[in-house]
């Protein structure tokens, strides 16, 4: 495996990457409100990207026909932003990435709309907890599978289960390079953290099992059993103090 | 990001651009390094730090070999082979139709 290391001029560019994601989510996120179609936000979202002078990272990728992906409740990643009207009561994970000046920033994040229901949030929360909780372990020295061992234990000790089919990535001038960081694990196995490393922490939590599907259009990915999904990720700079979340405002 | 003896790098710039080696030694301001074949490790290429990316890879084995003195071009030579496989093994593996990757195996990486 090889793990690209970037120099501190490289981690200032994927910096400026990141705050653009950040302010594209942040936009979208005051746009949301039953009756929005997902595909609106996309408009919105390529507006605010380009607006940055920067190339929305998702568009025609492998032949992805937009700049976000926008999954509704039991849609885990890559919904296909459209007509769909958002409900009162849905749960919408939008998932945000972008080039800026040769390098990729990535983040997603669960969003309720409307009154949702008390499990609804808890899940949205529990994706969230679960991140921060892997993110805590993204200290060099430490080993990679510390961070998603942290992932699994915090959706797991909340009865949730946590996505096996898809993991993080290592992020650069590449949106996937190595290593994959998976959202289950063993503490002090994987390859050992190192100062200058970028990984995008990316906790799929879902409400019943963790398995999924990929329906018919060969991108959007759903639960099995139909339940509810939460999605969180930042992309993420190890550093010789410890991790910076690259994609805040 | 320090640099150190035995990293894997890549030159970023340059007639080279593309090609790995490993760093055999540090100077002020310049980086030796070897690939054991255009650059064998008694005549090693100087290069700037800044025209070099560096991965996460040092190989306990060459960097004693280089701390005694005992590194040969032979080494050299099979490492870097084999991280050129690895680099065509990690360009295969970009799967498809995702933003998370999505993976084969259900077994911890």
């Amino acid at each position: 495996m090889l793990i690209v290391i970037k120099s501190h001029q490289e981690i200032e560019l994927m910096r400026e990457a990141g705050k653009i994601v950040a302010e594209t989510l942040a936009r979208l996120e005051r746009a949301i409100r039953p009756g929005v179609t997902t595909g609106h936000l996309d408009n919105l979202a390529r507006k605010c990207i380009k607006s940055c002078n920067a190339q929305p990272a998702f568009l025609g990728y492998h032949g992805f026909p937009a700049s976000i992906c926008a999954s509704i409740n039991e849609e885990v990643v890559h919904g296909i932003p459209g007509l769909k009207k958002l409900k009162d009561g849905d749960i919408l994970s939008i998932d945000v990435g972008v080039y800026y000046k040769g390098y990729c920033g990535d983040s997603a994040s669960t969003f309720p709309v409307g009154e949702v229901s008390p499990l609804a949030l808890k899940l949205v929360q529990v994706a969230r907890d679960a991140f921060y909780q892997g993110f805590a372990h993204a200290c060099p020295g430490k080993y990679l599978q510390d961070i998603s061992s942290a992932i699994q234990n915090c959706a797991e000790s909340h009865n949730f289960s946590v996505v096996r089919n898809f993991v993080g990535h290592g992020i650069g001038s590449q949106m996937h390079e190595e290593p994959q960081v998976p959202n289950y694990g063993v503490p002090g196995k994987g390859v050992q953290l190192q100062e200058g490393m970028v990984l995008a922490i990316e906790p799929m939590v879902n409400e019943g099992t963790w398995e999924v599907e990929t329906l018919g259009d060969n991108w959007t990915v759903v639960t099995k059993d139909r339940k509810l999904s939460a999605h969180y990720e930042h992309t993420v700079a190890i550093l010789e103090n410890g991790p910076e979340i690259l994609t805040s405002l | 990001m320090d640099l150190k003896q035995g990293q894997l790098v890549k030159s970023k710039a340059g007639r080279d651009k593309g090609r790995l080696y490993i760093i055999i030694g540090l100077e002020k301001d310049r980086v030796l390094l070897s690939d054991g074949r255009y650059r064998p490790v008694t005549m090693p290429k100087r290069k700037n730090a800044k025209h070099l990316q560096p991965y996460h890879n040092v190989d306990r084995e060459i960097k004693e070999k280089i701390r005694h003195r005992k590194l040969d071009d032979t080494v050299v030579r099979q490492y870097i082979k084999e991280m050129i496989s690895v680099q065509e093994v990690q360009k295969d593996n970009e799967l498809g139709n995702s933003f998370c990757l999505r993976i084969s195996s259900c077994e911890s990486a």
